[in-house]
């Protein structure tokens, strides 16, 4: 089965929002409903020499929406089977199905799952699954002024650009097998729960 | 955030009603209550509603409570559809108990079925 996937190169991103937007937009999403987010992960250290303070900042940006991992635990965890992997290997919610019990949510590293309050149902990215089968891009790739974000066949990603798919505040990639390939931002090595915070983690 | 008042009372209800089914199963063992004593008679209706409330909450927190039906689709590996037919399966054997009980059947099969029937049910939600 091909395995989809998304790269985001965190080096680059500039944090626009300009995904998150072209997301809400083509899904037509309610406000406070985000499918696709962007993070500003911002930290460093200080000390005093001399008695002046030397800081060392740092900070990036980085893109993140459902991963379709390989071992999706919300699949797992959802009762009603609402929540399947499809033939091309996304995981997508049957609405119909859903009891909105909001046990999926819990279980993604990722808070890619979105309760909908106003239909009463899970709602999450389908990589613009309609878009796929006219062989476009998701909308938020296309949307990119940086284009750092890509979508593609995870092998054939992972064989371009490597997997590294490790970086901070994300967990790590043995953990659900996502299929996400990120180019790490320089920094990214440095951030810690010590000594990084992701700011921006309201939805719009 | 408003849902999680009914999953507390759905913990609640359900703990308590496990538990009172453990204590009187002591008792019972112990030799300080007999299925017979009106006590035990009495807790048996008590468990059971106890036991409907845990299942009526537990739907209250759903934003889609008539799409429960499919709550058991995923029984092979889902904890929550687990969950839900441990909880459906003690409730309906401790139906059963009071169902028998009023038939007049020997109480002390009728009471000391349902530790067998909660430790089966929740041996369910460890099933791989």
């Amino acid at each position: 089965m091909k395995r989809f996937a998304f790269y985001i190169d965190t080096t680059a991103c500039s944090g626009c929002k300009a995904c998150q937007a072209a997301c809400k937009d083509k899904n037509d999403l309610p406000p406070g409903l985000s499918w696709r987010r962007v993070y500003e992960v911002e930290g460093g250290t200080w000390r005093e020499r001399d008695g002046a303070v030397a800081e060392k900042p740092f900070g990036y940006c980085f893109s993140i929406s459902c991963n379709h991992c390989e071992d999706a635990p919300c699949i797992a965890a959802c009762p009603t089977t609402a929540l399947h992997r499809t033939d091309d290997g996304l995981v997508v919610i049957d609405r119909l199905l859903c009891m909105g019990c909001n046990y999926c949510e819990w279980t993604c590293p990722y808070g890619a799952l979105r309760f909908d309050n106003s239909q009463g149902v899970m709602t999450k990215c389908d990589m613009c699954e309609d878009y796929l089968y006219e062989g476009r891009n998701p909308a938020c790739v296309d949307a990119c002024p940086m284009r750092v974000l890509e979508f593609g066949v995870y092998d054939t990603l992972v064989a371009r650009y490597g997997n590294n798919a490790k970086i901070f505040p994300l967990p790590g990639f043995e953990m659900t097998k996502p299929g996400l390939v990120i180019k790490a931002h320089p920094d990214a090595a440095k951030a810690t729960n010590d000594n990084a915070v992701v700011n921006n983690t309201e939805t719009y | 955030m408003e849902n999680f008042v009914s999953l507390l009372l759905f913990t609640f209800t359900a703990q308590t009603a496990i538990g009172m089914i453990l204590s009187r199963e002591i008792m019972l063992t112990s030799g300080s209550l007999s299925s017979s004593d009106e006590p035990a008679v009495r807790s048996q209706y008590l468990v059971t509603v106890l036991l409907l409330l845990a299942l009526v909450t537990a739907f209250l927190h759903l934003h889609k409570p008539l799409h429960s039906v499919y709550a058991l689709n995923n029984i092979q590996s889902s904890p929550l559809s687990q969950e839900i037919a441990a909880l459906s399966f003690l409730t309906g054997v401790s139906l059963l108990t009071i169902i028998l009980m009023r038939r007049g059947t020997p109480g002390v099969f009728s009471i000391r079925v349902l530790p067998i029937a909660g430790v089966v049910g929740h041996s369910c939600c460890f099933l791989p």
